[in-house]
């Protein structure tokens, strides 16, 4: 088991009210795991919990536990922490070293940190630019990459570390839709290697077809979780506050009902759907 | 207010080119998304519409004059901009002085102000935010007070930059109310944006920018249907649109266009369908 919170409850300092309330969730290695949910709902705080940050960094009070690998996040360092999971932001400017000069450079840059030694250095960044696909840019100068190579880039640095999980918080959130497809189809090659790889997103119609799970938060708790089909044919979801992709929604709407197979999200799904539909009714 | 951006051609300082000799006329209340690529040159464009930015060549008239002298604190008053980045702009101690500054600056009388400043607000859902410091608020919620504050100057055009990034189910929403009320306002609505699919529920007009140049130019069922266009921007029209390309009959661009064409077309199917079960 990668990630394990057993009834977390996590209230910030000086706040009146928990961010995070009973939360219990497994997160196995080696899947994908997208979180979804409304604005205040509960995402980043998640995060938070699942990386350390909070109460290591952000402050507050925690009841319940957070086990990494089966151990309490409570009960190792930050140091420990950082190589065990890592965390890419929303924006890949905030995560660039702004010191280095190349591509090349930057993927190595946490790695020297670490104070790791210079041959596993370079296998480490090989490797990872081999996963995120931007081997070809490694003489590149960091800021003249487009918006989708620059988030490949920050999640490379971070791969470089060899986390077992990798958080992402809205990592697309500033890309255009080539580049948002980049870094979805990127990440969701990287699980082939055992990582965990748990994703906060909005943008539906990706994580419905790239995602092993989905978890719906609400008001700071955890609401449901299961696959997207799954989770997505829930009537709940008007209640979630959240948007189900197009044609699954469609379907829904002309009536499809369970009987007429998996919740369809692409074009090719939703005919065979839909055409399924009239015929089950006699 | 009549728009025309007529062969600008804008080169930053570093020497990329941004804008290669575009040319784009807006009509007074028209709404209109830009869609493209990052780095295609659509915020550079914007930027040229209230003198953030000047052309290196050709020119941006407002009704018919050139803006390439006029100051942009005097451009601020016809045409509003509110910024990708909310933090970009928002300094003020809480969410009613903020959306406050921007109507204050240009003069409002007390009045005025008051009701532009709430009108704003409601149109956001805000309301219930007002005294809040902006701070406090999640980045998507200081967006929409961001937003508010550009709104509620009354320009006769709104410039907004990828209003919808961030923002979850309830926020895209907002947005498309208070879309809706600079419409109904004859105000011109220019929108850069991502999200397809809410261009496609929104706009009567889209334009296409890659490379520095406007590919395409039209309403959404023209443009969505331009499939070597899209390609060429990298872009992809909506699942939806999509479908009803796969299907014969006008195009739907919205999930309930389709819910109601799909609809008929299933009940007449399933009609024939029983009809036939019951020949002997």
């Amino acid at each position: 088991m990668a990630l394990e919170l057993e009834h977390t409850t996590f209230t910030y300092a000086g706040a009146t009210q928990p961010a995070i309330t009973d939360v219990s969730l497994r997160l196995e290695a080696g899947q994908f795991y997208g979180i979804i949910g409304s604005t205040g709902a509960g995402k980043s705080s998640l995060c938070n919990l699942l990386t350390g940050i909070a109460p290591h960094f952000l402050k507050g009070e925690l009841g319940g536990e957070v086990r990494i690998e089966g151990v309490s996040t409570t009960q190792l360092s930050m140091e420990e922490l950082v190589t065990r999971v890592g965390y890419v932001f929303q924006n890949p400017f905030d995560q660039l070293s702004h010191v280095t000069y190349s591509v090349e450079e930057e993927v190595a840059f946490g790695l020297q940190n670490l104070g790791i030694e210079v041959g596993e250095i370079r296998t480490r960044a090989e490797w990872a630019l081999k996963v995120l696909g931007i081997a070809d840019l490694r003489d590149r100068f960091p800021l003249d990459l487009s918006g989708g190579e620059l988030q490949r880039l920050a999640v490379a640095s971070i791969l470089a570390m060899k986390p077992s999980v990798l958080v992402l918080d809205e990592p697309t959130s500033q890309l255009d839709p080539q580049g948002t497809r980049e870094v979805f189809e990127a990440v969701a090659a990287m699980r082939g290697s055992g990582l965990t790889v748990v994703m906060v997103e909005h943008k539906i119609e990706l994580l419905a077809t790239h995602v092993d799970e989905l978890l719906v938060m609400q008001r700071g708790r955890l609401v449901a979780q299961g696959s997207p089909r799954q989770v997505l044919s829930d009537p709940s979801v008007q209640d979630w506050e959240i948007e189900r992709p197009q044609l699954a929604e469609l379907a829904l709407r002309l009536g499809r009902t369970e009987a007429a197979g998996p919740l369809p999200f692409g074009v090719e799904e939703f005919l065979v759907a839909v055409n399924l539909g009239p015929k089950d009714v006699h | 207010m009549f728009i025309e951006v007529r062969d600008l051609v804008h080169r930053y300082p570093t020497g990329t080119l941004a804008l290669d000799h575009v040319n784009l006329g807006i009509d007074g209340g028209e709404v209109l998304a830009i869609i493209g690529q990052n780095g295609s040159g659509k915020t550079t464009l914007v930027k040229h519409l209230n003198g953030l930015l000047r052309p290196t060549d050709g020119a941006v008239c407002l009704n018919g004059e050139d803006i390439r002298e006029r100051p942009i604190s005097e451009l601020a008053r016809t045409v509003g901009f509110a910024f990708q980045n909310p933090d970009d702009q928002i300094f003020r101690g809480s969410v009613r002085e903020e959306v406050s500054f921007g109507p204050e600056n240009i003069g409002f009388e007390r009045a005025e102000l008051t009701d532009a400043v709430d009108a704003a607000l409601e149109a956001l859902g805000l309301a219930s935010y007002r005294d809040d410091h902006p701070y406090t608020l999640s980045p998507a919620l200081r967006k929409l007070v961001s937003i508010a504050g550009v709104y509620a100057m009354r320009s006769d055009v709104l410039v907004l930059d990828e209003p919808t990034t961030g923002q979850d189910l309830k926020g895209v929403r907002r947005i498309e109310r208070l879309i809706e009320s600079a419409r109904s306002r004859g105000t011109t609505v220019i929108v850069v944006t991502h999200d397809m699919a809410f261009v496609a529920r929104n706009f009567g007009r889209v334009v296409v920018m890659a490379d520095a140049h406007v590919l395409d130019d039209g309403p959404p069922a023209t443009v969505f249907w331009n499939l070597d266009a899209l390609v060429a921007a990298g872009l992809e029209a909506p699942a939806v649109a999509r479908l009803s390309q796969q299907l014969e009959g006008p195009p739907f661009l919205t999930i309930a266009d389709a819910e109601l064409r799909l609809k008929s077309r299933l009940s007449a199917e399933a009609g024939r369908h029983s009809g036939e079960e019951r020949r002997p």
